[in-house]
């Protein structure tokens, strides 16, 4: 069995740190959460998104040198906004060769222009069948929601629900982007356009940040088990895909998680979804197998999904209000886990012995879901 | 391919300005293709048959810099467009070569097909709407408009000075006419002003309405009076730049810049009157002040001083700044 021994991360947001300031800040934490020294960190997963082109700084892998002190060798990964969870996934794989693996995810974006931003991020997608036409991730996701809305019944009116909850919980999220930001459904309702049907507050936040978990094979008091991690890929673009309305390899990676796992869905009582759009969250709630297609929504209007509900989703506010700073989500998704069952979630408390965490990258062009386990 | 999902897209990248529609398109055996859409599509409609939209058949009179401005917009934006010019040639050349910066050889051509110039007036006969953009004089519009008294569409006229009430006295239907104006560069410049006369009757206004939109173009409806918002606003403030100016309050080039970085405008008063023309300026302010007698329109003395030692500005390569 492996074990998440240490988490640690910055808060999200509009941030002045570079990216060397903002994994260091993670880093440190992670090791003072797992009462380790640097150098009992036998290797590194760094993972990153953009900080090539925003920024401007790759070779994260020298960086990291610089902040632990050490010569231990780095690999830095990169899955667009399933970096982190690639990372986790590479350091449970690492731990063959060294007792204490550190991930460390971060990004830098907020100081770029929206239009540069817009087309950076759109690297995630597909350069030729995407970009080219226009197909932002905005717009690739208004377009998933479209579908949905069509075959399901479900309405931009469920994800409004989907981003109050997301902004509620994140009002007890004090490392939060939204933390006490007021948003009211009047104030979801009224934001602009972005890309119908989608509106402002059903998109997650341009952030920066870093988040960092240190992976054991030794367990100790403070303890999680990561029971399963698993990772499928797929297709990029929606021109190559038969189906807007569901993303295969979240659903491949569930299963094989589950599987490992040994574990029903109705044992675990909480999730970290990737709801880089509110649509995504409806979308991963059916592939994980929580609900059937096209059942989320009714789950959303009952408030299956608030922190009192039948099954809490992003605890932590999620993508939408936690924040999305993209190399560290995936590693933030962790960290929300390891707090809920060790409970030291505070006011977001839930009651639950199992977590599960879905990372994706573009529309499910790469998924990783993980699935945690309490150890007390 | 049937259209089976369309989003507009309000937020820019680097290649692709807002708005814009993205399709999602499905084949019969059910695969999916992203195209960008370059025309209106809804969902349903098979894609390369666009709906058409009834776009009028419309006419300009006049070609010089707003008339050639008007019917660059109407091409830029698909219409059929038939103008009306003493000098064809040169007309087609102004017409063109504004098409060309913007669109490219190809793209010129395929507009440039859809456009008639002519010098026989008769020949606007059956366009649904036309838009009278000549020299600005009473007299000159008067005679233009008693040879279009049989015509039966929608006869705007896109003065910014004269009284349209006025000019309505001598078209053949007052209830389909009315001011159309437009703003200098007219295929650029987002607001349309529809005048409305005491006569003019409300399905008139819609078309012009509902045309002004086809242009991308916000209209808005004004009551028929001296200078209509834009004009009524703008000459006392561009007056009063010129008092403070001759008062020494402070250089041309410190007024503009007070104004750019102070008020946001992205051109100061005394350059924009160098672009508008000194001439112009003065007599828009005369004709106001005639049909008002107020004396927040009376030209500054200096502006007249101006006029009369010939610095108009960028056309006379002196105004409030050299041009040389």
């Amino acid at each position: 069995m492996n074990y998440v021994n240490g988490v640690g991360r910055t808060s999200f947001g509009v941030l002045a740190s570079s990216p060397k300031e903002l994994m260091s800040e993670a880093i440190n934490s992670a090791l003072a959460d797992a009462e380790l020294e640097a150098s009992d960190v036998g290797a590194v997963i760094v993972s990153s998104f953009l900080t090539g082109v925003e920024p401007r700084q790759l070779h994260l892998n020298s960086i990291v040198s610089g902040i632990l002190g050490t010569n231990v060798p780095v690999i830095r990964v990169e899955g667009a906004c399933a970096s982190g969870g690639i990372a986790l996934k590479q350091a449970l794989l690492s731990l063959q060769e060294h007792d204490n693996v550190l991930a460390v995810g971060v990004e830098k974006m907020s100081s770029a222009a929206s239009e540069k931003i817009s087309s950076d991020i759109a690297l995630a997608g597909h350069f030729e069948l995407d970009y080219k036409e226009g197909l932002v991730f905005p717009a690739a996701y208004a377009l998933i929601a479209q579908q949905h809305f069509l075959k399901h019944g479900s309405s931009i009116d469920d994800l409004s629900l989907i981003s109050l909850k997301n902004h509620e919980n994140a009002n007890y999220n004090p490392l939060a982007h939204f933390y006490e930001k007021q948003v009211t459904l009047d104030k979801i309702e009224s934001s602009p356009i972005v890309s119908s049907p989608l509106r402002l507050f059903d998109c997650s936040p341009i952030s920066d940040g870093a988040a960092a978990v240190i992976v054991s094979k030794k367990k100790t008091s403070r303890s999680v088990s990561v029971l399963a991690c698993e990772m499928a890929s797929d297709t990029i673009s929606l021109s190559e895909r038969k189906d807007a309305t569901s993303f295969k390899a979240t659903k491949l990676s569930a299963k094989k998680a589950f599987e490992k796992a040994g574990l029903q869905r109705k044992q675990v009582k909480h999730v970290e979804v990737h709801d880089c759009f509110t649509i995504a969250e409806l979308i991963a709630l059916e592939d994980l197998g929580f609900y059937e297609a096209g059942a989320a929504a009714k789950a959303v209007r009952k408030e299956e999904t608030k922190l009192n509900g039948a099954l809490p989703v992003n605890t932590d506010g999620g993508l939408k209000a936690d924040g999305h700073p993209i190399g560290a989500s995936g590693l933030a998704q962790t960290f929300e886990c390891v707090l809920q069952l060790r409970s030291e979630a505070g006011k977001r408390q839930v009651d639950c012995d199992y977590s599960l965490a879905q990372n994706i990258g573009g529309i499910g062009g790469t998924a990783v879901t993980t699935i945690f386990g309490a150890t007390k | 391919m049937k259209v089976i999902g369309k989003t507009t897209v309000n937020v820019s990248s680097l290649d692709h300005k807002a708005p814009y529609d993205v399709l999602l398109l499905q084949d019969d055996s059910g695969k999916l293709l992203v195209k960008k859409a370059d025309s209106n599509y809804e969902l349903g409609d098979s894609f390369g048959k666009p709906k058409q939209e009834n776009k009028p058949l419309v006419g300009v009179i006049g070609s010089g810099v707003m008339g050639s401005g008007i019917a660059v917009a109407f091409l830029l934006n698909g219409f059929s467009v038939k103008v009306n010019a003493r000098d064809e040639a040169k007309a087609l050349g102004a017409i063109k070569k504004k098409l060309l910066k913007q669109l490219g050889e190809e793209k010129t051509k395929q507009a440039i097909s859809k456009l008639v110039v002519s010098s026989d007036l008769k020949k606007l006969m059956d366009c649904e709407l036309i838009v009278e953009s000549i020299i600005e004089n009473q007299k000159e519009k008067q005679e233009l408009f008693k040879q279009l008294t049989s015509f039966k569409g929608v006869l705007c006229t896109n003065t910014s000075s004269l009284n349209v009430t006025k000019l309505s006295e001598f078209v053949g239907k007052k209830e389909n006419f009315a001011g159309m104006h437009f703003f200098n560069p007219a295929d650029k410049m987002a607001l349309v002003e529809v005048i409305k006369t005491k006569n003019t009757s409300s399905t008139t206004i819609e078309k012009i309405a509902s045309v002004s939109k086809m242009l991308g173009k916000t209209p808005i409806i004004v009551n028929d009076s001296p200078g209509f918002v834009v004009n009524r606003l703008l000459m006392p403030f561009l007056n009063e730049a010129i008092l403070a100016y001759s008062e020494g309050v402070a250089s041309a080039e410190e007024i503009d810049s007070a104004i750019k970085l102070g008020l946001n405008h992205p051109m100061g008063p005394l350059k924009l009157l160098d672009l508008i023309g000194l001439d112009v300026f003065v007599s828009i302010m005369n004709s106001m002040h005639a049909q008002t007698k107020q004396e927040k329109f009376k030209p500054a003395l200096l502006a007249e001083k101006m006029v009369s030692e010939g610095k108009l500005g960028i056309k006379s390569k002196q105004g409030f700044y050299s041009y040389k």
